[in-house]
């Protein structure tokens, strides 16, 4: 199938917003003191009267569409060929959750509207296309962990078959105090650092974040940083029996979750060169699209960046300069995997 | 490209029936049953009539509700029914890349009402209800339960979900990333949503009546409708081919959050690409089944895109049978579009009395027979998603 360039990038999460913030916050220049969304910069793009009915989790969708976008060269153009695919794990839970606030204080009947509209899970795709004129197919997509590989998936379909000309692809997820309050009950009282590579102790901090991109095939000017390669999802399997590309570095989705993290350890062979950055954005069901975000940034480079140092008993190599022109970048879920890869352009 | 996908599994469950063939039945007899839920109690007076499905529609073979989502469940009801049909066993669709691609709204929300409202309180919430969300997200539990091996999606575009899931599958099968794809889309009945639903004022406290006079709005409903796509080349000599899915066109109205554009601007655009990928004109079209809410919004825009783009075709809204089931729609309203195809009747649109006089385009209030081999089951959706598929009877192609 077809491989599109990803030409734009727009990533949003504790460490700033854009791929200049991500940039510095990988070279060690700044570090997030907590995973939270600081949304002051959407207002160089839309004024505070256009998002003021908008909720946040919605916002910080706008802010990472409007990012990529504008990286990609295509801000203010004609984007009625620019398809929309929006991917979450949960979903905009606070929103539910003001929505449910409203039944509970006021009573079925003066059950608040406006979250209600803000709370359905298509609503901030909605507000992106309605905000930045995107007329083309839409699509959001929520299920968990493997929500990025299968929304960049179907990317590629949209791409092949020439429905869009160009994809805006994002995924977000926030936090919130049940969010908060589920992981002290799964795991016990939080810690304060996630270590992406203790794999067997639960070191997972709730992260929160946007990170959205811009695939085109014929790109009419201007760079690219990376090829979609590969986008696979799989629903019941433990993970990938191949990727094709056995030799290229892994960037992975371990984020501090004893449940998963040895089964990372269980696939990959020893030798293999590793790199996770959850450390940066923390634990999300949408992380892997910060991992595609930042293997692309590498992959332009010709390095990936450095992450948190492979402790001794890990079988793996630390990935660093790429010998190869491809990433995979791997994300396991509960059950079933995701898994993107991507080349060099 | 290949362009057009056989269908050899059909499933559905819904108020009007716990199977394809008693769901299409009764609609042709013109029964309907709306009346208030029964699985939870509201506030509102009077009380909203909801579309229902009996809790003895569902198999017993089903993970138990404590485990699972009522919407997965419903999705496997349906999903098995559709399995069953292709003449496959298990053990051969095991062997399979066999996809799952579901829509739905609820089967995605985080929105235990109990559990925040004691979460709120300050007590220490048992995690029940989050571990039941987090089993049950409705396209990884259907591929879990039958243990099927292709890619997986669960598409959550409001209340074209489910058409949309089928586009969505379709694309897979062209690119070759399975073999076969069980698509369509899943809903329960949510007390939160209902309330939703009833802030918005757009449920009605009747039961549903779609392009008449005095509409009131919706009913809400549920169930789970689904299809087995192949790509052609995986279909044996002498299957049972029950239909094809020849188009699919989506677009968006990027206009307003929950109000469609005026004139359909996404509407045209979605049927112009699944009529082109159709490779139909508009006359080639038996008949169409419209969203056909009965929210005055909805019923305007359909009945004026209709009215310019399909002049003289005849036209149903099914929904006065099963409710809105939301992201359940797409898959219910296409399974029952192509059963009728296939059973060469059409129900009547239920509900029109009298009939919007100012609309341009009415729907059929008779049951009528089916001319000719295509028809479109349609989709509008909150924030301004549009979405039809394009499907051919079976044994035509």
């Amino acid at each position: 199938m077809i491989a599109p360039l990803i030409t734009g990038l727009g990533p949003v999460g504790g460490f700033g917003a854009g791929v200049g913030a991500l940039r510095n916050a990988l070279a060690g220049e700044s570090r997030p003191e907590a995973y939270r969304v600081d949304l002051t910069p959407l207002e160089r793009y839309l004024n505070r009267r256009a998002t003021r009915r908008i909720d946040r989790f919605s916002q910080i969708g706008l802010l990472g569409a409007c990012l990529a976008l504008e990286d990609a060269g295509l801000s203010g153009g004609d984007l009625s060929r620019v398809g929309l695919i929006l991917s979450s794990g949960y979903g905009p839970l606070r929103t539910t959750f003001s929505f449910l606030d409203s039944v509970l204080d006021d009573g079925d009947c003066l059950a608040s509207p406006t979250h209600f509209s803000n709370s359905v899970h298509n609503a901030a795709a909605a507000h992106i296309g309605i905000q930045l004129g995107l007329t083309a197919p839409c699509m959001s997509l929520s299920q968990f962990e493997l929500s990025v590989a299968s929304g960049l998936q179907l990317a590629r379909c949209w791409l092949a078959e020439r429905r869009v000309d160009a994809v805006l692809f994002g995924a977000i997820d926030e936090s919130c105090p049940v969010v908060d309050y589920c992981y002290r009950r799964y795991f016990g009282p939080a810690g304060e650092r996630l270590e992406p590579w203790v794999l067997q102790r639960q070191t997972a901090v709730p992260g929160e974040g946007g990170c959205f991109m811009v695939l085109q095939v014929d790109p009419s000017a201007g760079r690219s940083y990376a090829r979609l390669d590969r986008a696979e999802v799989c629903g019941i399997s433990p993970g990938p029996k191949s990727t094709g590309s056995e030799d290229a570095p892994w960037v992975l989705g371990c984020d501090g979750h004893a449940g998963i993290g040895p089964r990372y350890a269980a696939l990959l062979p020893a030798g293999s060169q590793v790199a996770a950055y959850a450390g940066l954005y923390g634990a999300l069901p949408v992380g892997q699209a910060f991992d595609v975000t930042i293997a692309a940034l590498g992959l332009e480079g010709g390095a990936l960046y450095p992450c948190d140092p492979l402790p001794e008993g890990l079988a793996w190599q630390p990935a660093g300069h790429l010998g190869s022109t491809r990433v995979n970048c791997l994300k396991l879920a509960a059950t079933g995997w995701g898994l993107v890869g991507l080349e060099s352009v | 490209m290949i362009q057009h996908l056989p269908i050899t599994g059909l499933g559905c469950i819904c108020a009007a029936g716990p199977d394809v063939q008693s769901s299409l039945t009764s609609m042709l007899r013109g029964e309907r049953h709306p009346a208030p839920a029964l699985r939870f109690a509201t506030d509102h007076r009077p009380q909203l009539p909801v579309f229902e499905v009996p809790q003895n529609y569902l198999t017993d073979d089903l993970p138990p509700e404590a485990d699972c989502l009522r919407t997965s469940q419903l999705a496997m009801v349906a999903a098995a029914e559709a399995l069953r049909g292709c003449g496959r066993t298990m053990v051969e669709l095991q062997t399979l890349r066999v996809g799952v691609c579901i829509g739905t709204t609820v089967g995605s929300a985080m929105n235990n009402e109990e559990f925040y409202r004691q979460f709120r309180q300050g007590e220490e919430p048992e995690m029940g209800p989050i571990n039941r969300y987090l089993r049950s997200n409705p396209a990884a539990t259907v591929a879990a339960h039958f243990q099927l091996k292709g890619p997986v999606a669960t598409l959550v575009n409001a209340c074209s979900s489910g058409t949309d899931a089928i586009g969505l599958a379709a694309s897979w099968l062209r690119a070759g990333l399975c073999d076969l794809a069980l698509a369509g889309g899943a809903d329960e009945l949510c007390r939160t949503t209902f309330n939703g639903f009833a802030s918005l004022q757009i449920a009605a406290a009747e039961p549903v009546r779609p392009f008449a006079a005095e509409r009131k709005g919706l009913n809400l409903g549920e169930g789970a409708g689904m299809l087995l796509l192949g790509h052609p080349d995986i279909v044996r000599e002498g299957e049972r081919v029950q239909g094809w899915l020849r188009g699919y066109g989506s677009a968006t109205d990027a206009y307003h959050l929950t109000a469609p554009h005026p004139e359909g601007a996404g509407l045209r655009r979605a049927i112009a690409e699944a009529l082109e990928q159709a490779a139909c004109r508009p006359e080639d079209i038996a008949f169409i089944n419209a969203h056909g809410t009965g929210t005055p919004d909805n019923d305007r825009v359909e009945s004026r895109v209709l009215a310019e783009l399909f002049a003289g075709i005849p036209f149903v809204s099914s929904k006065g049978y099963t409710g809105h089931t939301l992201g359940a729609a797409g898959g219910i309203e296409a399974v029952i579009t192509l059963a009728s195809l296939n059973a060469g009747e059409v129900p009547a649109s239920i509900g029109c009395e009298p009939p919007d006089a100012e609309l341009p385009a009415l729907p059929e209030r008779r049951t009528f027979p089916v001319t000719g081999g295509l028809a479109i089951s349609e989709s509008l959706a909150f924030g301004g998603n549009n979405s039809l598929v394009i499907l051919e009877g079976g044994g035509a192609s």
